[in-house]
């Protein structure tokens, strides 16, 4: 009666056993999972465009080629190209009859025109940056380095 | 005789252990993760579910007009074509729009048109009206979007989403983001299709 009543060792246990491992296992290696899923998505390569209007000229030379961006704690891009731009501002002119605006340029000023070079994968809603951030043109992003922060707007994803 | 039955029972009743508790703990983890995928099924793809939710209720065809103001042309390579068409490689004609916070379809864009972008001078002229001038360099773009309405009780809406005259409205597309007031809602009244790039 006594053996008949012991519980055998059936199909059901060892899948759970073999669920409680891999629970176990997941838990342990989490974040090498995570990388890895990160690496399989982020197999994609864009060059964004990003301007930053504005910069005092003796900050140009804060960023440079091969800089490494980041954006709200993530890694964003390294930068391939960096352009020196004229800031560009519309002023009121009030010396015709009827004051009109006109464009001119702010000789202390300047902008920055950076192509970064980003790892994500494009949806067909749009490109992911790092598989989970949307970017697009107009979109503005407060990008980093060691030494350097700036709010730049995106102008093109290529 | 009986009491001897009764005790075998009991003693074949089998208790409530470690394994039963993660056998149940596994199988209400399977059930809840069969639910939410199953919802995510349903939810689906934005556009698929509009598409779908099109078949079921036939929904009135309607479109709405965004207004993006003051776009800086350079910045966004915005070129100014005939009849006021403008160009912007980031935002065509048949592109698909999504609410941007959650994410859900709610149109397809058919026309994009352009006005000069007015701000007001510090001058008034001689009947004392404030004089507008054009802002060089500038635009407001008027972004016709079409969509089929899935609301109820007559409202216009989309995916959840109610589209309302004076609303702002910040959406994406597959490479745009933007930030717009809707200016226009009403019947579709004329064919776009051929609108600009």
């Amino acid at each position: 009666m006594k053996e008949k009543a012991r519980a055998r060792f059936n199909i059901i246990d060892f899948l759970i056993i073999i669920a409680v491992l891999a629970s176990l296992f997941v838990l342990i290696f989490r974040s090498t999972i995570v990388d890895f899923i990160g690496n399989v998505i982020n197999t994609q390569e864009a060059v964004v465009t990003v301007r930053v209007q504005g910069v005092e000229r003796d900050k140009v030379d804060m960023l440079k080629t091969e800089d490494v961006l980041y954006w709200n704690g993530e890694l964003f891009g390294s930068v391939t190209e960096i352009n020196i731009l004229e800031n560009k501002q519309v002023v009121l002119n009030e010396s015709g009859v009827s004051p009109i605006f006109v464009e001119t340029t702010d000789p202390e000023l300047c902008d920055i025109e950076c192509r970064v070079s980003v790892k994500g994968a494009f949806y067909d809603d749009g490109f992911r940056l790092a598989g989970s951030y949307f970017l697009g043109v107009g979109k503005t992003v407060e990008l980093y380095t060691d030494g350097f922060y700036c709010s730049a707007i995106i102008t093109s994803i290529a | 005789m009986k009491s001897e039955e009764n005790a075998n029972v009991k003693q074949n009743r089998r208790k409530l252990n470690a394994i039963d508790i993660v056998i149940i703990v596994i199988a209400i983890c399977g059930i809840l993760a069969v639910v939410f995928f199953a919802l995510m099924m349903l939810r689906g793809d934005p556009e698929e579910s509009s598409q779908g939710t099109k078949k079921e209720n036939a929904g009135e065809t309607f479109e709405y007009i965004i207004k993006l103001p003051k776009l800086n042309t350079e910045l966004y390579s915005i070129t100014k074509g005939a009849d006021n068409v403008a160009g912007c490689p980031s935002l065509q004609v048949g592109d698909a729009v999504y609410e941007r916070e959650s994410g859900k379809y709610i149109g397809k864009i058919t026309s994009i048109l352009y006005e000069e972008h007015v701000e007001p001078t510090n001058k008034y002229d001689a009947s004392g009206r404030l004089i507008y001038a054009n802002y060089v360099g500038y635009v407001d773009l008027l972004i016709t979007v079409e969509a089929a309405s899935n609301g109820k009780d007559g409202a216009l809406a989309i995916n959840g989403y109610n589209v309302r005259a004076g609303a702002e409205l910040s959406f994406r597309t597959y490479g745009f983001y933007g930030d717009g007031k809707i200016t226009y809602v009403g019947e579709k009244t004329s064919n776009n299709e051929e609108g600009g790039e």
